[in-house]
């Protein structure tokens, strides 16, 4: 599999994990559940590409981490959004919003 | 704010590495447990929804390995991991990281050598603030091929006085300066410097001040710069020098002031004097002996100054045509103008020890190769573990260049050593002349570059390996009882090239060395047309102040010489102005009588010596006609003059010369005509040039103030020394002598260039064989093992040992050759490229090159040989059996 997914998807990752914990915390499969529960089911992230967002966007200050109890008494971790996240997540969603918009606009030309 | 909570971060990683690790370790076991609950409640059996969960997550370890990937800092931390297993890796394999080592460090050590003199000599030989503000000014006569011909007075001072370019100009002349009023008199190496010379050359003293304007004028020149040493060792590095006299040629000079120890310009300088000129030598545009020294106003450029310089030279020469006609002016950089003839054996040199490195690098490489394909197995785990490509390449470089690093310390080592017992050897007497030459020290800038090439080693003999290795074919090398040899054809012409280029390296640099080792036997083999063996030699400067005229001066050598030659074990003693193979020369401008007088500019040129009577007798230099000079010869006799077989056939070819007349000639006044009265055999000045015109005056005809002594002495010259100098105290105690130097030491400094290029070219081209026969060696020796049973087969079916030996000593051979051939335009062009180094042998010289190519088939050869003889015994039972 290829090491660096494109800006793009990454940038789409970072953006759904953001929104995905603006509800409250979350641990990683809750964060990755609720993904594909917003997204329709669309988005599926594996394991091998949410945990290393996870803990980059940790290291980016965007969201900070807690050990605590699971719905069902498992010791797990939980992430859950910063003011800075809150501030990138603002970011992300204008950013994404302009690409979307111009790749509508793009494929509406004729 | 996101820059501390990433540095937090970067920290963490680094220095709580166990606990982020326990930490990611946690959770992904509880993600993992989750999982699986999250299967069960789907109604999984427990056995079923465990490895459903297994599959989902992807495998623990991989999924941890993504994300150290991305953590902050994840480079250094792996590096330092990389390190950690490089370091084991070398240290399982003792015998590889020996022999890599060493080859390295030779290579390296070598490199750092020739760097350390290179950057002593040539990149910093003088130091200046700003160098490239300094500048060099010379006279230059393109019509008589002098590039760089000194200054005459008047024209400096025209320069000084209509220049807009330079902020300040200078002028300098050498200056014997004899040190008296101290137990034992002492010649120190001055120069005459205009006041405007340290500021000139950005140069400020370190107690007391620089020259004043006002003493550059005649009667108040009389003040002295100490340099460091001199003020460190006469004067017992006391402040209070300053101000106080001191006795100079035996006249009293006021010290005002003392350079620092870093100040070295010009080279060797021991003291400095204001140079003043009188209204007469202030006018003088025929005598040309200064050397210009000038510094850069701001914001113009040394193109600027050079365009307004020219426009001088040319004002000059419209306004004298008569000595100035054709001379313009040049300006360089100071430090171009004094590196002079060691650049281009230097820079061999170098280019020779990167070859050398080049060569150690491939062989390495080829080592590496090999362990490559042996450690397959290894790179395959780290792979199947979630090792990605890029890592797998670093974890290699990284490795290589601890390699390189190993390398690199035992090199500096190595030329720290080459440094200590001196390998390149030179007289003080001469080294004190090369700009540079006392800072020659493994320092800060030599390290840098030792860092910076071993870690470069590193990566370039890692890379081919690194690329090969990590592109690992993990199922084959897994299974088990996989040959653990063995990357295929694209493998094997790898290694083949690497040979190839080995050999074809080494070409060029034996033939580079053979040609430069035959030019220094060549020039061992020139004769100098004297007998050099047991004569000694010793400089005199007789002070003006004391020896006023030509008389008294000729009256002291010619008593010297009577009592020099009555002591005991001496056969003969002579003065000349000029030594033989001294690397100094004096010229004069000449007329031939009844010969058309030649345009301005345009006057022949010969070499002219003053000497005594017994000078060719003490030299031996053969007297072909005529007849010695005599008591006769003397100032109120006939003017008469010697010449040497170049003069005379250039001058009087097909005629006799004796009894014809000719005359020096100067831009101001010619003085009289001379008879000739003797043709002598010619000597060499230098022993790679052909000997040119010259020409000999008597001493009591052409005194000079500082000669040189000759003593033919019956036992080792050097014996005799103290008994001679006792002879000159004995006539004037406060004169001293300097530069003692028999003449077998003069010789063999003459030659130092060639023969340093060539034994050192030799020793660095045998190192290189010597790997390109080693690489070869292992190249040859891997092929064998790798054909073992190929070999035992076809010696199962009938082949002789013979045949075998054959096939596998065809096989080196062949690489060998196309090493040859791939080499010879190389070799041609480095021997083009040393062209102006050789001497007697031309840049193609074909034996040279037969012989170099002879060597290197031999020495092929014999690293074939022993793989060869083993193949041969390869028994065919064993191997089949191993099926």
């Amino acid at each position: 599999m290829s090491a660096e997914p494109t800006t793009l998807l990454q940038g789409t990752l970072d953006l759904l994990i953001l929104k995905s914990l603006v509800a409250g915390e979350k641990h990683g499969l809750g964060v990755s559940r609720r993904i594909q529960q917003i997204t329709g089911g669309t988005f599926v992230v594996k394991p091998g590409s949410l945990f290393p967002a996870l803990h980059r966007m940790e290291e980016e200050g965007w969201i900070s981490s807690f050990w605590g109890d699971s719905e069902n008494n498992r010791r797990a971790k939980f992430y859950r959004l910063t003011k800075a996240g809150q501030r990138q997540l603002k970011v992300e969603t204008t950013r994404w919003g302009r690409i979307s918009w111009a790749i509508d606009h793009a494929l509406e030309a004729s | 704010m996101p820059l501390p909570v990433k540095a937090r971060s970067f920290l963490r990683n680094l220095f709580l590495s166990r606990r982020v690790e326990m930490d990611l370790d946690e959770e992904m076991h509880s993600h993992l447990e989750m999982l699986t609950e999250e299967n069960i409640r789907a109604g999984m059996p427990p056995q079923e929804a465990r490895r459903s969960a297994r599959i989902e997550l992807g495998g623990i370890e991989q999924v941890k390995e993504q994300v150290r990937e991305r953590r902050v800092g994840n480079w250094l931390h792996s590096v330092f991991a990389d390190c950690r297993y490089g370091a084991r890796q070398l240290r399982k394999n003792p015998g590889f990281t020996f022999v890599a080592a060493l080859t390295l460090a030779l290579g390296i050590g070598a490199n750092t050598y020739i760097f350390s003199v290179v950057d002593a000599l040539l990149l910093r030989p003088i130091k200046f603030p700003d160098p490239g503000r300094v500048v060099a000014l010379w006279e230059r006569v393109p019509n008589a091929g002098l590039d760089r011909n000194e200054l005459a007075p008047a024209n400096f001072l025209d320069w000084q006085a209509q220049n807009h370019v330079f902020d300040h100009m200078a002028a300098q002349d050498w200056w014997d300066a004899n040190l008296g009023g101290v137990d034992r008199p002492e010649h120190l190496h001055g120069f005459l410097v205009t006041p405007d010379y340290f500021a000139a050359v950005e140069a400020q003293p370190m107690l007391g001040r620089a020259f004043l304007p006002e003493e550059g004028t005649p009667g108040k020149d009389h003040v002295a710069m100490l340099s460091y040493g001199i003020w460190r060792d006469h004067f017992a590095a006391d402040p209070s020098v300053v101000g106080r006299p001191v006795l100079l040629n035996g006249i009293d000079y006021t010290v005002v002031g003392v350079m620092g120890p870093d100040y070295n310009y010009p080279s060797g300088a021991q003291i400095w004097a204001s140079l003043a000129f009188s209204p007469q030598s202030g006018a003088n545009r025929g005598s040309h002996y200064l050397h210009g020294v000038a510094h850069l106003g701001a914001g113009i450029s040394l193109q600027q100054a050079q365009a307004e310089m020219s426009a001088i030279g040319a004002r000059l020469a419209k306004q004298y045509p008569r000595t100035n006609i054709g001379r313009d002016v040049k300006a360089m950089p100071l430090i171009e103008s004094e590196v002079g003839q060691e650049r281009a054996p230097l820079v061999v040199l170098l280019v020779a020890v990167g070859l050398v490195l080049a060569i150690a690098c491939a062989n390495i490489s080829n080592l590496l190769l090999a362990r490559a394909s042996s450690r397959q197995r290894e790179t395959a785990i780290r792979a199947a573990l979630g090792a990605t490509r890029r890592r797998l390449i670093r974890q290699w470089l990284v490795e290589s260049m601890l390699l390189g690093l190993l390398g690199g310390g035992l090199g500096v080592l190595l030329a720290f050593l080459c440094l200590e017992v001196q390998v390149i050897r030179i007289p003080p007497e001469f080294a004190r002349m090369i700009p540079g030459w006392g800072k020659i020290a493994i320092n800060t800038p030599v390290l840098l570059f030792t860092t910076f090439i071993s870690l470069g080693t590193g990566l370039v003999f890692g890379f081919l390996p690194a690329l090969r290795a990590s592109r690992p074919n993990v199922n084959d090398s897994l299974k088990e009882g996989a040959p653990s040899t063995g990357f295929g054809r694209r493998h094997r012409l790898l290694r083949n090239a690497l040979i190839v280029s080995e050999v074809a390296l080494s070409l060029a640099l034996l033939v580079t060395a053979g040609l430069m080792m035959k030019s220094f036997i060549r020039l061992e083999c020139v004769f100098p047309g004297f007998n050099p063996n047991r004569l000694l030699t010793m400089f005199i400067a007789l002070p003006d102040a004391k020896y006023t005229s030509s008389e008294p001066t000729a009256n002291f050598y010619e008593r010297l010489i009577e009592r020099v030659q009555n002591l005991p074990g001496v056969q003969g003693a002579a003065v000349a102005n000029m030594l033989p193979l001294g690397g100094m020369n004096s010229t004069s401008t000449i007329r031939i009588e009844g010969r058309p007088e030649p345009p301005a500019g345009q006057e022949p040129e010969a070499n002219s010596r003053s000497v005594s009577a017994s000078y060719f007798r003490t030299m031996q230099i053969p007297i072909l006609r005529g007849r010695e000079f005599a008591s006769e010869d003397s100032a109120k006799g006939r003017l008469v003059v010697a010449v040497n077989k170049a003069f005379a056939a250039r001058f009087w070819p097909g005629e006799d010369p004796l009894g014809k007349r000719m005359r020096l000639t100067g831009p101001l006044r010619d003085q009289p005509w001379r008879t000739v009265v003797a043709v002598v055999g010619n000597i060499q000045y230098e022993l790679n040039v052909p000997a040119p015109a010259e020409m000999y005056f008597p001493l009591r005809q052409q005194a000079r103030s500082t000669m040189a002594l000759v003593v033919r002495t019956s036992p080792d010259p050097r014996s005799l020394e103290a008994s001679v100098r006792a002879q000159v105290a004995a006539l004037d105690r406060d004169q001293p002598v300097f530069d003692i130097m028999t003449m077998d030491d003069l010789r063999s400094v003459s030659l130092i260039g060639w023969r340093l290029g060539g034994t050192l070219m030799t020793a660095f081209a045998g190192f290189a064989l010597a790997l390109a026969a080693l690489g070869l060696f292992g190249v040859i020796a891997y092929t064998v093992k790798e054909r073992t049973h190929e070999i035992a087969l076809r010696m199962a079916l009938g082949a002789r040992p013979q045949e075998v030996f054959r096939l596998i000593v065809g096989q080196g051979m062949t690489l060998a050759l196309m090493g040859l051939v791939a080499g010879l335009p190389l070799a041609l062009g480095m021997g083009r490229a040393v062209a102006g180094l050789l001497y007697g042998v031309s840049p193609n010289d074909f034996a040279t090159f037969a012989g170099v190519a002879a060597i290197l088939a031999a020495a092929a050869f014999a690293a074939c040989y022993i793989p060869a003889r083993r193949a041969m015994r390869a028994d065919p039972w064993t191997a089949l059996r191993n099926e």
